[in-house]
């Protein structure tokens, strides 16, 4: 393949530079890659997060999906040509503006260019301004207060430079530091584009991978050729699931997963194979040329099809005891609920149910990895450096003292990288056969395959009360799709029903949770784990009893 | 009704949870002035609607996911020639501020500022484990065993100092960066002490951990949810809905979170905002949607995470109930908060129409049709 290369002169903050690339490369690409301003982030390339936001011309412009080559002989500021530290990042640090920091510079960026039309903005003007930036961490209030608080500094006559720290207090009794309002000890890191994520830190000649993932939602593997492929230029290695058979899993009692799919695949967007080559595209092309052969399985997609009795050579895991795809059975009895019943005037019940949720932190799962005469170094996104320790040793059949897993600033997580995950031992793996390191980023809708996010569930649930409005007896019938992997979920298991013994005292309480398997994407765990959706049917059963006895709720 | 129903602080739970303190009374209560619940609601515009809600969740997972007897977490201190304290731990900064509260934790105790501490976090090379950023676990454990490991860096210091000065241990003190005693004859800098406690053996190390106590019942899954301490809120919430189309708009969030301490207030707040957006996301339109295990929303615009347009202002509560093994009193902040926000939506979109919608997430369709279902009914 002839690949036309253009010549591309750019001046980025205030520096000029001239590009050989591709009519392909994006903007963002560019500054990233060639530039080496890694400040500007990449967070969907879909043009949906603004945090690859930069200046064109002195205009936002979204980086990730701009043809760098339409701007040539232009000029491009990033948020590392803000320096040294603008009166704006200044109050984005000291209002708590920055929590992961992933968006901050593709937040600033655009607060910088809408200020610059509008230096007296209402508070929903900004808003307005800010509704193309994704953040998932602070809610937005502190990012509005703090440009706010910019526009209310930049009216006033400037006096002395603010500080952020602490004071010292005098009395040796008191609390001086706890409990005082602290910025983030590296926000100014991540305000000014200088805090490295996964993917920013430099590496030197490294491999990138990309993956095969499976079209089906269940299939057998019949074969694999991946001949065609290997022979591909820029192609260093490519390994197949049947190199990696050790299962892994976040929890001791679910190892059913696998590095890649060994004998069949169990949900669309399962990795088949994995490709490392010179760079992305060319890893990307190779994975195009490898054929699979299928044996097209019968496939579940709801909780009422795999309660269903089945065969046992239709089960999506074998390992399961019944003849069924439920994965976990969990109930607990208190109490008793004939007695809860007698006791109650009132009672309601509803049925609710919920989709599933993924994470959306705004930083894609993104991962290095290298071997040395030490063993194994892996960097990774990630909120679990030791379980992720214990799985690339466990998985790789390396001793644990040959593993070293290092965090570096993470983009969020949310639970949604709280697993060990397929791709940070695949990359592991491709660093020990190649001798190289290895580098993958996952993109937005890799993030979504990825999932573990929130279960969807059906709940059905009921409570009663005495004419008091004193709750008698709770019961739960709950269902979770755990999709096509363990994950945590026997823990979610429980957690949908344990966590409503409280904040209200019952002495009559009990559920029954079912996770069943389907050929989607696993669930796992998410901020409030396994607890929010019962609670949500509990507060609104507690509203429809307030308002049967014609109380107030509260 | 609420009020009525709230388990006390101290007690058991019908499953043999310990609750601790807990602050879901002065939640409910906060929430309620702030929103003028008493004066506004039932007196509200055609279309608004108020909601409440509580939450409750726990403070760390008793039990370690992989059992064995390692400490949930374990923390280093390093003091040198240069002065600086260097403070390795396992645990995972992920956005939620752990390595600021490592360092803030640390500084408090050792009474030495911010700025000579240094934190390394999460390298399993250089790092004693920590177990991970999940089940809100973080402040709560990681921050007792830094309180620990800094309380016996702190006794190494005075015990170096008392021994080289000739005077009691009760009679000096660390604070402020120096070690004066009460009588003034001992006043050293940072500096001065620092060289004084490394005289003869170098660096010193201390260590410090975190081991939850013995919880729970006896019966097979009563290992579920058992936390060292609990975390409560309550969330009032006032929507506005288009009583034609269905579509609503969320116009106020009043929160309160029961965080035991906020040893950085700044941190919790940012902690309780996100949390209650998050909660709305579920409650107003987040969803994954598939079509024959086709994921068919995998980016954020089929898939919308509220922005800055959708979120209200939230007025942000911290309840202090000051935890009996909480770090300083502190407990957890991240995730408990997120979950009262979607039933107070939920209960608010009921309470300006009539209408439940018991499926997440509530779409304006869904509240449309059972506007109509509603009316038809009535016909
Ligand atoms: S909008 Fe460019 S990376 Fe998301
Ligand atoms: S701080 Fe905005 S996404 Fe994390």
């Amino acid at each position: 393949m002839v690949v036309i290369m253009h010549t591309l002169n750019l001046t980025i903050n205030n520096k000029p530079y001239h590009f050989l690339i591709s009519g392909t490369e994006s903007l963002a690409q560019v500054i990233r890659q060639k530039a080496d301003l890694t400040g500007t982030k990449i967070g969907c390339e879909q043009g949906t997060c603004g945090a690859c936001t930069v200046l064109v011309n002195e205009k936002a412009v979204l980086s990730c999906i701009s043809p760098a080559i339409r701007y040539n002989n232009s000029s491009v500021t990033t948020i590392e040509g803000i320096a040294p530290l603008h009166k704006l990042q200044e109050q984005f640090v000291k209002q708590g503006a920055v929590q992961c920091g992933f968006c901050t510079p593709g937040m600033v960026m655009t607060a910088l260019d809408f200020l610059k039309n509008n230096s007296n903005p209402t508070s929903h003007e900004i808003r307005e301004a800010l509704s193309g930036n994704v953040c998932r961490c602070t809610g937005y209030q502190k990012i509005v207060h703090a440009i706010e608080e910019y526009v209310k500094q930049n009216k006033i006559p400037e006096t002395s430079a603010t500080t952020f720290k602490s004071n010292g207090n005098d009395n040796k009794n008191l609390l001086s530091i706890v409990g005082t309002r602290q910025p983030y000890l590296e926000a100014e890191q991540k305000v000014t584009g200088k805090a490295d994520f996964a993917d920013d830190i430099p590496i030197k000649n490294p491999l990138y991978c990309r993956f095969l993932r499976s079209p089906h939602p269940h299939a057998k593997i019949i074969s694999i050729d991946i001949s065609e492929a290997e022979k591909m230029e820029g192609v260093k290695c490519i390994i197949t699931g049947k190199e990696l058979p050790v299962t892994f899993g976040v929890l001791p009692v679910s190892q059913d997963e696998t590095a890649m799919a060994v004998e069949k695949v169990r949900y669309i967007g399962e990795i088949v194979a994995a490709v490392a080559a010179e760079s992305e595209e060319l890893a990307e092309n190779a994975c195009k040329k490898i054929k699979v052969d299928y044996e097209i399985l019968k496939s579940f997609f709801t909780i009422e099809d795999s309660l269903k009795e089945i065969n046992e050579n239709e089960k999506i895991h074998s390992h399961g005891k019944n003849n069924n795809n439920i994965h976990k059975t969990a109930e607990l009895r208190f109490g008793s609920k004939q007695e809860g019943l007698e006791k109650s005037v009132t009672h309601s019940e509803f049925n609710f149910s919920y989709l599933g949720l993924n994470h959306a932190f705004t930083e894609p799962h993104a991962a290095v990895s290298w071997w040395d005469e030490k063993g194994l170094t892996l960097i990774s996104a990630t909120q679990v450096p030791h379980y992720l320790h214990r799985a690339l040793a466990k998985v790789l059949q390396v001793p644990l003292y040959k593993v070293r897993v290092i965090k570096p600033n993470v983009g969020g997580g949310f639970g949604g990288k709280s697993d060990p995950f397929t791709h940070e031992i695949i990359i592991a793996h491709l660093s020990r056969k190649t001798g190289k390191p290895v580098k993958v980023r996952f993109t937005r809708e890799e993030v979504f395959i990825n999932n573990h996010g929130r279960h969807p569930t059906e709940i059905k649930m009921n409570a009663g009360t005495n004419a008091d409005g004193i709750l008698q007896y709770i019961d739960a019938d709950i269902k979770i799709d755990g999709g096509a992997y363990g994950s945590f979920g026997v823990v979610t298991s429980y957690y949908n029903g344990v966590m409503l013994q409280a904040p209200y005292r019952v002495n009559n309480f009990g559920f029954i949770t079912k996770r069943v398997y389907t050929n989607k994407p696993q669930c796992g765990a998410m901020r409030g784990h396994g607890a929010v959706n019962p609670r949500f049917a509990m507060e609104v059963l507690m509203d429809d009893l307030a308002e049967k006895l014609n109380m107030d709720p509260c | 009704m609420r009020f009525k129903n709230f388990i006390p602080s101290f007690t058991t739970t019908v499953g043999q949870y310990r609750i601790t303190s807990n602050g879901v009374r002065e939640s409910l209560e906060k929430v309620m002035v702030q929103s003028k619940w008493k004066e506004r609601r039932g007196k509200l515009p055609v279309g608004h609607g108020l909601g409440v809600a509580c939450g409750f969740f726990i403070s760390g997972s008793a039990l370690p996911i992989i059992w064995n007897e390692y400490p949930q977490t374990s923390v280093h201190i390093k003091l040198d020639f240069d002065g600086r304290v260097l403070v390795t731990s396992g645990a995972s900064d992920i956005g939620q501020g752990s390595d600021t509260m490592i360092a803030m934790v640390a500084s408090e105790i050792l009474g030495i500022s911010m700025e000579k501490i240094t934190v390394v976090a999460a390298d399993t090379l250089l790092t004693p484990v920590d177990l991970g950023s999940y089940s809100s676990r973080v402040t709560f454990m990681v921050g007792n065993a830094v309180k620990m490991a800094a309380e016996n860096l702190k006794e190494k210091i005075l015990q170096a100092v008392s021994i080289r000065k000739n005077i009691e241990i009760s009679e000096i003190h660390l604070y402020q960066d120096s070690v004066t005693s009460n009588d003034g004859k001992v006043n050293l800098n940072w500096q001065e002490t620092v060289d004084i406690t490394t005289a003869g053996v170098g660096a010193i190390s201390v260590t410090g951990k975190y081991i939850s106590p013995k919880l729970g019942g006896n019966f097979k899954g009563s290992g579920a949810g058992l936390s060292p301490s609990y975390s409560f809120g309550a969330v009032i919430a006032e929507v506005k809905v288009d009583n034609v189309t269905g579509q609503y708009e969320v116009l106020h969030l009043w929160g309160a979170h029961d965080c035991g301490k906020a040893i950085n207030p700044l941190a919790v707040e940012g902690q309780l905002e996100g949390s209650w957006h998050m909660g709305m996301g579920q409650a107003i339109s987040e969803g994954l949607r598939y079509y024959k295990g086709l994921i068919l929303n995998p980016n954020y615009l089929d898939y919308p995470v509220p922005t800055s347009l959708d979120t209200p202002e939230m007025s942000t509560n911290i309840i202090e109930s000051n935890d009996p093994e909480g770090p300083f009193g502190a407990k957890e902040c991240g995730e408990g908060a997120l979950l009262p926000a979607i039933p107070a939506i939920a209960n608010a979109i009921y309470n300006a129409t009539g209408v439940r919608v018991n499926e997440l997430p509530i779409t304006a369709d869904k509240v449309y049709f059972g506007m109509r279902n509603k009316n038809n009914k009535k016909q």
